[in-house]
């Protein structure tokens, strides 16, 4: 009896040993996914009258690894509020679209929200999950400027797991209010 | 009323059957329920029809089939008066589905994407939790007066009747500890500490007074511990782990954590020694950390590494906190699995005295 109440406990030992330090190293050095998320825009005219509209699409995709998740966000920074002036016409991601407000706390710095900040200017965010190498998810939108001069349209992608520097999408050039790497797109938009 | 001895024995034979079907339902609810947890976290789906809320409802109408039969025998004097706080709690408790139902999709329409701890899914719980302790505490009560020797029913039966306790109860302990409250519209989340200390204190109780009620409803029999301990591990891993394919590679060192089960088991089995019961409680307490993977990375994420807990990323940063986090939770948790083993040794000595007293009657 007592043998057998001995091996019991050692049993005990063994599996609190092994799952505390032998199988965490086994599970940990697996490796992480590294996708590598991109875009293509096409914004239908540079310069337009006030009242007019033009339209941007962004075909995004994916490649190297799946993505958990990955965002297309398009912002901006001449709004203080998206309103009427800008229209989601075309979309096939799965998830629904998210409209961030002027104000809203919003991700910072690639950390997917565990750092944030306060959003500067509206911005619209489409997102699927989870996105294969070789998907291709769009979105179109129709804006109407609601002032004259040089009205910009920031666009990029992030990828989460957000791994390496090719998690997001562009990699260099202008940053916005979430301190991330964006392509902008300017109009004229004239009297 | 006069009833003769066959109206009783056949009135009680009703009455159980209704107490096993709210058990059976309550169990697929909350199946539904771990795997709508899972869907929402990898799928985000937007809409009130989802597969898993078609199995948990599909469960809620079970439930109620199983109340209706415990309901039209309530009228029998004996059985309203033996059983009457279980029979209480499942008339409040599928009161309470009931109106959760239409309730999540009202909430649903009006707010779309719901977070876990919303107004409807905590009625949902609540009658879930009612419901399969009433059922409990009915088949715990009368079934020795249905099954005699069979060990295999009797196994059967333990699961049937703790499985959907211990998955209601749980459900109701990660609301208010996982960060998945959080919608366009309201913010539910708990306090990262909170929540921690939440599932550190809660969690080891839970999981050690279940395992001990297996154990002491059976008259300190081999066996049942390991049953009720292993179909709660499978059922988690079905629906929490098999879900998201990143996990699989996981479920060997998930289905691992029956052998300590199985282990404590057998040394209560070896041993009816005051010393041994403290020890299993406390082995049991230890076991929040792997019994409630891969949820649980989600609430000791907040703290410790704080990193997105994508899907692929779960297993990676709950073998990255093991180290930092087990340390600091190890002794509130073996505490905690003592507290459980306390009170169920109480709440089974009170149901025993109330079924000797019935008999003698």
């Amino acid at each position: 009896m007592k043998i057998a109440l001995i091996l019991t406990l050692t049993g005990l030992a063994c599996y609190f040993g092994l799952v505390l330090f032998v199988i965490p190293q086994e599970y940990y050095d697996v490796q992480t996914l590294d996708p590598q998320p991109s875009f293509t825009a096409k914004v239908s005219s540079n310069h337009i009258h006030l009242g007019d509209s033009f339209d941007v699409v962004i075909d995004s995709s994916n490649s190297n690894d799946a993505a958990d998740i990955q965002i297309v966000s398009i912002s901006f920074p001449n709004m203080t509020q998206t309103g009427n002036h800008v229209e989601i016409v075309g979309y096939d991601f799965t998830q629904s679209p998210r409209y961030i407000k002027t104000g809203e706390k919003i991700g910072y710095d690639y950390s997917g929200g565990t750092k944030s900040v306060l959003a500067q200017y509206p911005s619209i965010e489409a997102y699927s999950r989870p996105v294969n190498p070789g998907a291709h998810h769009s979105i179109e939108l129709k804006v109407t400027p609601d002032a004259v001069g040089n009205f910009t349209v920031f666009a990029k992608t992030v990828a989460i797991p957000h791994t390496s520097d090719h998690s997001h999408y562009p990699y260099s050039g202008v940053k916005d209010h979430q301190n991330e790497y964006v392509e902008s797109f300017s109009v004229v938009v004239s009297q | 009323m006069n009833y003769s001895q066959n109206d009783y024995a056949k009135n009680y034979r009703t009455f159980f059957l209704g107490n096993i079907l709210v058990s059976i339902g309550i169990l697929i609810v909350t199946t539904g329920g771990s795997w709508d947890i899972s869907n929402h976290l990898l799928n985000r789906p937007e809409t009130f029809f989802a597969p898993p809320h078609f199995v948990l409802y599909s469960g809620v109408m079970v439930a109620l089939s199983g109340a209706t039969l415990v309901m039209l025998k309530r009228s029998v004097e004996q059985i309203k008066s033996e059983n009457r706080i279980s029979i209480n709690l499942v008339q409040i408790g599928i009161a309470l589905l009931l109106g959760a139902g239409p309730f999540d999709f009202l909430w649903h329409s009006s707010f779309g994407l719901d977070g876990l701890l919303s107004p409807p899914h905590l009625v949902l719980i609540c009658g879930m939790t009612f419901s399969s302790i009433g059922s409990f505490l009915s088949i715990t009560k009368n079934s020795t007066l249905f099954v005699r020797n069979s060990y295999l029913v009797k196994n059967v039966l333990t699961v049937l009747s703790i499985i959907p306790v211990w998955l209601s109860v749980t459900g109701l302990f990660f609301s208010f500890s996982l960060p998945f409250s959080q919608t366009d519209y309201f913010d539910f989340n708990p306090n990262p500490v909170f929540g921690a200390v939440f599932a550190t204190v809660t969690f080891p109780f839970l999981i050690s007074m279940m395992l001990y009620l297996a154990y002491l409803v059976n008259d300190r029999k081999f066996g049942f511990i390991s049953t009720t301990g292993a179909t709660l591990i499978i059922i988690n891993m079905m629906t929490s782990i098999i879900p998201n394919p990143w996990l699989h590679l996981t479920i060997p060192f998930y289905l691992f954590t029956i052998v300590p089960i199985v282990l404590c088991d057998l040394m209560l089995k070896l041993s009816k020694n005051k010393m041994c019961s403290y020890f299993a409680s406390g082995i049991f307490g230890m076991l929040g950390y792997f019994i409630y993977y891969p949820l649980i990375t989600h609430i000791y994420n907040k703290i410790d590494t704080n990193q997105i807990v994508s899907a692929s990323m779960t297993s990676k940063i709950y073998f990255e906190m093991v180290l930092s986090v087990y340390p600091l939770i190890v002794i509130p948790c073996i505490v905690m699995g003592l507290v459980g083993g306390w009170v169920c040794h109480r709440i089974t000595r009170s149901i025993k005295r109330q079924e000797t007293s019935s008999q003698l009657s």
